[in-house]
């Protein structure tokens, strides 16, 4: 026992002495050599990683510049950009972020002005939109009272991928019964109503929808014309519009699957690849690849995509963007190789390209449109479509994605469980929205 | 099983105050040090205070700092705390946390207290299987648990509904409704964390010589005499430590309520430490959220003080 | 007569054994249920999980498993997990040991105080330490490092109360025969009452093994790097917590693989140190 007790203090000391060892040696000061820089990235797992490093080899090949791509999960994607805004690391070179969170990296003092340091430029062949999402301070809508300083919006990430919720609807049962694709919310609900029928066997349901997500149906709101905030950050989510979106969302919910609002991404899929489900809304990224995936679902090649339904007739059909973008953090003791990246995954069509066959989402017009794509992603023209209308993006502030995960999530999913009536749900939410941006001047 | 003969219900430590010289006036240190028994035992003390003076008294001093800031570093005194009263959506979370420790401790403890005693009796033949299979669950973690069950509870697949529909009952969506996802979650924690209980009874138990029942049946004691005279009062101290596991444990659970509920349907699930969590990684405001912090740290306490007062009773005072 | 006697003392054993043993064996049926529906559907095609109920899987594939191995550095943080856990084994039960003996075996001024003081950190909640540690931890640049991983989770107080409780009842009289042996204080904790302590420190070891083992939270944090990720922050990458806009396309199939990647180890470390284990909660005293 003894022996045992000894052969543990040396373990101890043994694991010590191997962390001293293996801690990072410290940055060199200097700028390395270009062969020996390694720009490393973080950036959310799945479809958006697979891009990056499928075309990691190629880049090494032609700049001679390593890069080393950190997935990180999404649920904790978030929470990890914010630490390293918190602490202002320089461990990554690159951060691949999703547009909501501009206003945090911006204000954490993460993000590089990419005009002003390296004279980044528009391409004709990239939607306007997809820019403006990442300029800084934001042109248009409700600017943050930190940054109404006047100065020029400009470029603070580049676009790599241009991703908008979408709508899909089983195109073989519209002709089926007569129906075409719904135009407007009305229409959803009268298709929904004619096609539901939970007790068939198998069952088939009339609308479907990841109901734990707050950002699913926060898609309601914008095509409904309504907004969280108005120019002047005034709460005017329970504004008429944004009433009409929650009791939308109380009406459609009749439609859905049982427990369909605690379904997640997962739940939402298996109904639809299983024939089930008759339409919702839902991100290309990680919907529409499974819809179309002929090994495991049964509907592949049936289904319809298109922007999301309009308010009323002729109304346009505004979408909701979650574009994913590189931001140069401005703490990278490498940003020139970094910035060289950044040139090469967004300026070059051909890599663009690349990086939709390996399983990305394309963010130029000629890549939405290049016809091999479209046969295997038949949502491409559809989706660019949507983004020509423009979409709206969530609001420019850091309390973005807390109001949208804490406040407006759970009103959404306690209108789908029926616990409350889309109007209290937007009159609670309202007022609580007022109490969460007390104070907030970011 | 050798069961030893010798053992005393009195402590070492007491026997040893015999040892103990008059202190001298020399002050407290000479006094400490004065002793080789002292020193030894101060040497033996200092790296496990270290560590825990790195580990958790920093962060509460750091956290104390915290409580009278704003998210912007500017002193506002107590303010982070009196907003907090007026904090419907904290109220709800500290009181979901409460049920869920009254409903989950006790019956965690009765289960694992059963199933020790059971285990422990005479028909149990193969302990080591027995025990073995009670405790796997303290082998997954808390998401893992939480992603196994939430498919268990899938409103049309899941295999919960399997026996209901079998007797004839309608399914339960089960996390769709408040009520039924706050069961669920009780269950998913009485599974996790039962066998948590039956460990640290099960352990207790043992440590109850056998002698004293033989003697009991001498004097004619019933089963149940013997068990309420004689072993309660032996497996005490664990029992008051269980429980103070169980409801930390059982307040603290997150991966669990991230991975079925999410804290819906609507808010109905948040616990406080997704309260926290949420204010403190997503809403931003740490500040905020370290008042939420120092709440559920005197909540912990003040349970805590409950149930040393009431359940822990060393043998020594007997 | 006497043969009818024997019958019927069997069959109320008999009966007595069943009605005992029947909740027990529910509840043992209960507690392995989700984990063999873990194991089924991280072997099932995806088409299969979501679309029907069946408890025995009609169409076996190790496709997730392989998905899952193929794209993770699975070895790397596989390592890092041991290196970590073995680590915190090692040093906690060294820091519980010292303590909980001194505590136990010795008095000096003080003592009930500190004892309290260690008890009721049982009971500061994770939230508190995470943040300020880990600002901490970026101001001493360790992020990305086993020093990081290992040195917070050592400050564990369960190891103490556990030896504390298992040294209270220990003889007086063995000690005094060491010390008649010539051993002193430091002697007789290392000769005598610390081998005799083997089933607290198996039961130690099991508990804080699998605490640390699945411990997530500050091993996300202070990962930077994919190669310094732990085996359940690695896996999480599967484990699919959908609260935010986009999530991944991997389904159930693979978030079963990869969960039972992460509990497995776990699984066979406890069922190799099982029997010893098992020792150590049933045997507590002295043996000779």
């Amino acid at each position: 026992m003894r022996k045992i007790y000894l052969v543990a203090i040396m373990a101890l000391l043994m694991a010590v002495m191997l962390s001293a060892c293996q801690a990072p040696p410290p940055p060199t000061a200097a700028e390395a050599e270009p062969e020996d820089v390694t720009i490393s990235i973080i950036t959310a797992q799945g479809p958006l990683a697979d891009g990056l490093v499928a075309l990691i080899p190629q880049f090494y090949e032609e700049t001679g510049i390593k890069v080393a791509v950190t997935p990180f999960p999404w649920t904790t994607f978030f929470e990890k950009v914010i630490s390293l805004a918190r602490t202002r690391s320089g461990e990554f070179d690159i951060i691949f972020a999703d547009d909501p969170w501009m206003p945090n990296i911006v204000d954490g003092g993460l993000a590089v002005n990419l005009e002003e340091a390296y004279g980044a430029t528009r391409d004709p062949d990239v939607p306007d939109i997809s820019y403006d999402v990442f300029s800084w301070p934001p042109p248009y809508g409700p600017i943050p009272q930190d940054f109404q300083t006047g100065e020029p919006s400009q470029l603070h990430a580049l676009p790599i991928q241009g991703n908008v919720i979408m709508f899909y609807v089983r195109k073989d049962i519209l002709d089926e019964r007569g129906f075409a694709p719904p135009e407007t919310w009305d229409d959803v609900l009268k298709i929904a109503e004619a096609v539901h029928c939970p007790d068939c066997d198998p069952p088939f349901y009339g609308y479907n929808v990841r109901g734990t997500a707050g950002s699913d149906a926060l898609a309601l709101l914008w095509s409904l014309g309504g907004g969280i905030f108005d120019d002047e950050f005034n709460v005017i989510l329970d504004n008429e519009a944004g009433c009409a979106a929650l009791t939308l969302y109380e009406r459609l919910s009749k439609y859905l699957p049982p427990g369909g609002n605690t379904y997640g991404t997962t739940e939402m899929v298996a109904e639809v690849i299983s024939g089930r489900a008759m339409m919702g809304i839902g991100w290309p990224g990680d919907a529409y690849a499974a819809f179309e995936d002929e090994r495991d679902s049964d509907v592949a090649g049936k289904m319809h995509y298109m922007p999301l339904p309009a308010a009323s007739p002729g109304a346009p059909h505004v979408s909701m963007m979650g574009h994913w973008g590189l931001v140069l953090n401005a703490h990278s003791k490498n940003k020139d190789a970094a910035w060289k990246y950044l040139e090469w995954m967004h300026y070059n069509q051909q890599h663009a390209l690349d990086y939709a066959h390996a399983g990305g989402i394309p963010f130029r017009e000629s890549v939405f449109n290049d016809p091999d794509l479209i046969e295997t992603k038949p949502w491409f023209p559809a989706q660019f479509e949507a983004l020509m209308v423009p979409p709206k993006w969530r609001p420019r502030s850091t309390q973005a994605t807390g109001i949208s995960l804490a406040i407006l999530g759970p009103a959404f999913s306690a209108v789908g469980a029926g616990d409350m009536t889309g109007e209290e749900a937007c009159q609670q939410s309202g007022a609580e929205i007022r109490m969460e941006m007390e104070g907030v001047t970011n | 099983m050798s069961v030893p003969q010798d053992i005393s219900p009195m402590s070492g430590a007491d026997a040893h105050r015999a040892h103990v010289q008059p202190p001298a006036r020399e002050g407290i240190w000479a006094e400490i040090f004065r002793y080789r028994d002292n020193r030894v035992a101060l040497a033996l003390i200092v790296p496990s205070l270290l560590a825990l003076i790195l580990v958790q008294l920093y962060p509460i001093l750091y956290t104390g700092w915290l409580i009278l800031t704003n998210e912007k570093g500017v002193f506002i005194g107590l303010a982070n705390l009196t907003r907090l009263t007026s904090d419907t959506i904290f109220r709800g979370a500290l009181i979901f946390s409460l049920k869920m420790a009254i409903v989950v401790v006790p019956v965690s403890l009765l289960l694992g207290l059963g199933l020790a005693l059971l285990i422990r009796s005479e028909y149990a033949g193969r302990k080591a299987i027995w025990i073995s299979i009670l405790i796997i669950p303290l082998m997954v973690s808390e998401i893992v648990a939480g992603t196994m069950w939430k498919i268990m509870y899938h409103p049309t697949l899941g295999l919960v509904n399997v026996p209901l529909t079998l007797l004839g009952l309608e399914p339960i969506i089960w996390l769709m409704k408040a009520n039924t996802a706050f069961i669920a979650l009780c269950i998913v924690e009485v599974w996790r964390i039962s066998p948590l209980a039956f460990l640290l009874l099960y352990a207790g138990l043992n440590q109850v010589p056998r002698d004293i029942y033989e003697a009991a049946a001498v004097d004619g004691a019933t089963r149940w005499r013997a068990f309420w005279d004689m072993t309660i009062p032996y497996i005490r101290p664990m029992f008051s430590i269980a429980t103070i596991l169980l409801f930390v444990w059982s307040t603290r659970t997150i991966g669990t309520i991230a991975a079925t509920t999410a804290g819906g349907p609507g808010r109905a699930t948040w616990n406080l430490s997704w309260y926290i969590y949420g204010m403190s990684f997503q809403r931003l405001k740490p500040h905020y959220a370290s008042a939420a912090v120092i709440v559920m740290l005197l909540m912990t306490y003040i349970a805590g003080a409950i149930f040393v007062k009431y359940l822990w009773v060393e043998r020594k005072q007997r | 007569m006497a043969h009818s006697m024997i019958n019927t003392r069997l069959l109320l054993r008999f009966l007595r054994t069943f009605i005992l043993w029947s909740p027990g064996a529910l509840v043992a049926l209960l507690w392995l249920f989700p984990l063999y529906w873990m194991l089924i559907t991280s072997v099932k095609p995806d088409r299969l999980i979501l679309t029907g109920i069946d408890l025995i899987p009609t169409e076996v594939t190790w496709d997730h498993y392989r998905t899952v191995v193929a794209d993770t550095p699975v070895g790397r943080w596989f390592t890092n997990s041991i290196v970590t856990s073995v680590s915190v084994v090692a040093g906690s039960l060294v820091l519980g040991s010292l303590t909980g003996f001194a505590l136990a075996r010795m008095h000096f001024p003080g003592r009930t105080a500190i004892f309290w003081l260690l008890i009721s950190s049982l009971m500061i909640p994770p939230e508190m330490g995470i943040v300020p540690l880990f600002i901490g931890v970026l101001r001493l640049d360790i992020q990305d490092s086993y020093l990081s991983l290992i040195v917070p989770p050592l400050a564990s107080v369960f190891p103490v109360y556990l030896y504390r409780q298992f040294f209270l009842s220990f003889p007086r009289e063995l000690e005094d025969a060491a010390a008649m042996d010539g051993c002193s204080r430091f002697g007789t904790f290392l000769r005598v009452a610390l081998p005799l302590a083997k089933p607290a420190t198996l039961a130690g070891a099991i508990l804080i093994f699998t605490g640390n083992w699945n411990s997530f939270l500050w091993p996300l944090l202070v990962a930077f790097k994919s190669e310094w990720k732990t085996l359940p922050v690695g896996m999480a990458v599967y484990t699919r917590l959908d609260i935010q806009g986009t999530a991944t396309q991997s389904g159930y199939g693979e978030a079963m693989a990869a969960v039972a990647i992460v509990a497995l180890p776990t699984l066979i470390f406890f069922l190799v140190l099982q029997r010893y284990f098992i020792e150590g909660v049933t045997q507590v005293g002295i043996k000779g």
